[in-house]
């Protein structure tokens, strides 16, 4: 009776050694994690209109369409009476003016606002003109007999100024203390720190000076004040390839490029350096200059992003909301991701809603409005910019050539 | 002591070493002379891939038309090694549609034709029958192109970015030379280099 008490501690005393008797873990017993993976879409069950692709749409939204046969549909901006200016840097083209003239959310009429002028691309809207950047200049154009075609243009920068090749879009945002430009890296991580690329500049209204604002930046297409503020925002792609040094192959995967280096979303202060192309995302070096002597005084100067998306997003454009159309979100953002180029699945290819928190005006989380991958992951547009119409709608501009309108579900 | 027997397999092993340090020593050196007479030689066929179709709709949405919004002495500062590294990844990822060695040479080539401010030309295809030449392939936009055979040319019909033209055939068409002109710049290919500006 008595070796029955022994019973539990003999039985404890086996499950002990069978513990011990378990192999350690081995690599190959781990799976292989595929970090760009969508999130399940099953509840996206959000409307899309006619002639609109199977996109996953948030249940509470709905995505018609707004124009179409607009080739290399860019960026896009409003006036203050209801025209909607789009970029289209091709020869040829130059930026259309388009009008919702019924207000049914269809775009139905369009005009040639500037023409034969190459590689048009940032635009915003102040003070009566239609401020735009091109590869290498800027200028502003306005309508004075209402024919939708611009009569009158001032060059602001003179073309072939600024540096075109790689990162050659320039991002543009008119303020009444200048208009601000980015000037992007000359390729994927050159050290372009002692020439004016990599670097938002602050120029007079009249284009005549300039002065650095920020630096430390790869490819800034879009920049706009936070609403009721003087804080400039803007969207900044991330590099490529950056495990190539850690031996990363074809056989081998990239497990390192397909995680990173994050999309920021960043507030950009005057002054400020924001690491690229030496320091990325939360101060990480990146591996090419990882044996700078200075690498920590870089890292110690550098601001981290005010958010991270995910590697490879492309957040190209962005806007603000504004109005009270959808229920709680004026102040936050809406960004277009135009979607990986370099990751082994495809990542970004949504619309996202960065949420910003009203009482300290700095993001706090975001969630996906629509994504542009089919049901296979296969890809069905690519976003480019966003922007607020007059009626609190979000449309979104893609390469095919159309704009969407986001809208409330009925 | 070392036994014969090991002895005799230990000296085996030495001379199987030094076979092996020999064909790994002719092996770099056949390579290397390979590396140099096969860079100095150029391209002796028709080269099938349409290179500036390729570039309009794998590159030219941000690097423009003809490499427009290209910074031209920015490219010509790039080694071949390194335009020729850049092209692969672009082609990789951006492009998202890999190319293989000899489309790399040949979108090279187009971009050397940036720099040099001339016409590109590719012949894609040499056919003869029934005593004619069929001879097509693609050029620089808005250029003219004449085919120069035995002393005489003949102009080739151009569309957009594709050239082609019938001929009376010659005994060897690899003779005849590609005479493509844009403004006043100018380019001529011999038609087995397949492709203008190689190095």
């Amino acid at each position: 009776m008595k070796s029955l008490y022994f019973l539990p501690t003999l039985l404890l005393g086996a499950s002990f050694c069978a513990a011990d008797e378990t192999p350690p873990v081995t690599l190959d017993a781990i799976p292989k994690v595929f970090s760009q993976a969508l999130p399940p879409l099953e509840k996206f069950n959000g409307k899309t209109g006619d002639k609109v692709p199977a996109f996953a749409v948030r249940p509470g939204y709905q995505v018609t369409l707004a124009a179409d046969g607009l080739t290399e549909a860019r960026f896009m901006v409003f006036d203050d009476k209801g025209t909607l200016y789009l970029s289209q840097p091709d020869k040829k083209k130059g930026i259309s003016a388009l009008m919702d003239k019924d207000g049914d959310g269809v775009y139905e009429t369009k005009t040639q606002f500037v023409s034969n002028m190459q590689a048009a691309h940032g635009v915003d809207f102040y003070d009566g003109w239609l401020w735009f950047a091109t590869a290498t200049g800027a200028h502003k154009a306005r309508d004075t007999n209402g024919d939708g075609v611009a009569d009158e243009t001032i060059g602001l920068i003179a073309e072939g100024t600024l540096p075109r090749s790689g990162h050659w879009w320039k991002g543009l945002c008119v303020t009444p203390d200048g208009f601000y430009l980015s000037i992007g890296d000359s390729g994927d991580h050159d050290d372009n720190f002692a020439t004016e690329r990599e670097k938002i500049w602050l120029y007079s209204l009249d284009g005549k000076t300039r002065k650095l604002w920020a630096s430390g930046i790869r490819n800034t297409e879009k920049m706009r004040l936070r609403p009721g503020t003087k804080e400039l925002w803007g969207s900044d792609h991330g590099t490529d390839n950056i495990g190539k040094d850690w031996g990363e192959s074809k056989e081998k995967g990239q497990p390192f490029t397909d995680a990173g280096p994050p999309e920021e979303f960043n507030h950009y202060v005057e002054g400020a350096f924001y690491g690229h192309p030496f320091v990325e995302g939360n101060r990480v070096p990146r591996p090419d200059y990882l044996n700078r002597p200075d690498i920590i005084d870089l890292a110690a100067r550098t601001t981290p992003p005010a958010w991270s998306f995910g590697a490879h997003w492309a957040g190209n454009g962005w806007t603000f909301l504004t109005k009270d159309y959808f229920p709680n979100a004026s102040g936050d953002v809406f960004v277009a991701f135009h979607g990986s180029a370099n990751s082994s699945a495809k990542a970004g290819y949504r619309i996202e809603r960065l949420m910003f928190d009203a009482l300290t005006g700095r993001p706090y989380g975001s969630q996906l409005i629509v994504s542009t991958l089919g049901a296979n992951g296969q890809q069905l547009d690519r976003p480019v910019d966003c922007v607020e119409a007059p009626d609190g709608t979000i449309l979104f501009s893609c390469d095919s050539g159309r704009i969407f309108r986001i809208s409330k579900a009925n | 002591m070392i036994s014969r027997k090991k002895a005799q397999k230990t000296q085996k092993t030495g001379l199987l070493f030094v076979f092996f340090y020999a064909f790994l020593r002719l092996s770099v050196l056949l390579a290397f002379f390979g590396v140099i007479f096969g860079a100095a030689k150029k391209e002796s066929a028709p080269l099938d891939f349409a290179a500036i179709s390729y570039y309009n709709d794998h590159c030219a949405r941000c690097h423009g038309p003809d490499g427009v919004n290209y910074d031209l002495k920015h490219l010509a500062q790039s080694s071949d090694e390194k335009l020729s590294q850049v092209i692969e990844l672009m082609a990789e990822n951006q492009g998202q549609a890999p190319l293989e060695a000899r489309q790399i040479a040949a979108q090279m080539a187009y971009h050397r034709s940036f720099m040099d401010g001339q016409p590109f030309v590719i012949l894609s295809r040499a056919k003869t029958e029934n005593g004619q030449l069929q001879l097509s392939g693609e050029v620089t936009p808005e250029s003219q192109v004449q085919i120069c055979l035995e002393e005489k040319r003949y102009p080739a019909q151009v569309e957009d970015q594709n050239w082609s033209i019938t001929l009376p055939a010659p005994t060897d068409w690899k003779q005849v030379t590609i005479e493509v002109t844009k403004g006043n710049t100018k380019t001529e290919l011999k038609a087995g280099e397949g492709f203008s500006h190689q190095k």
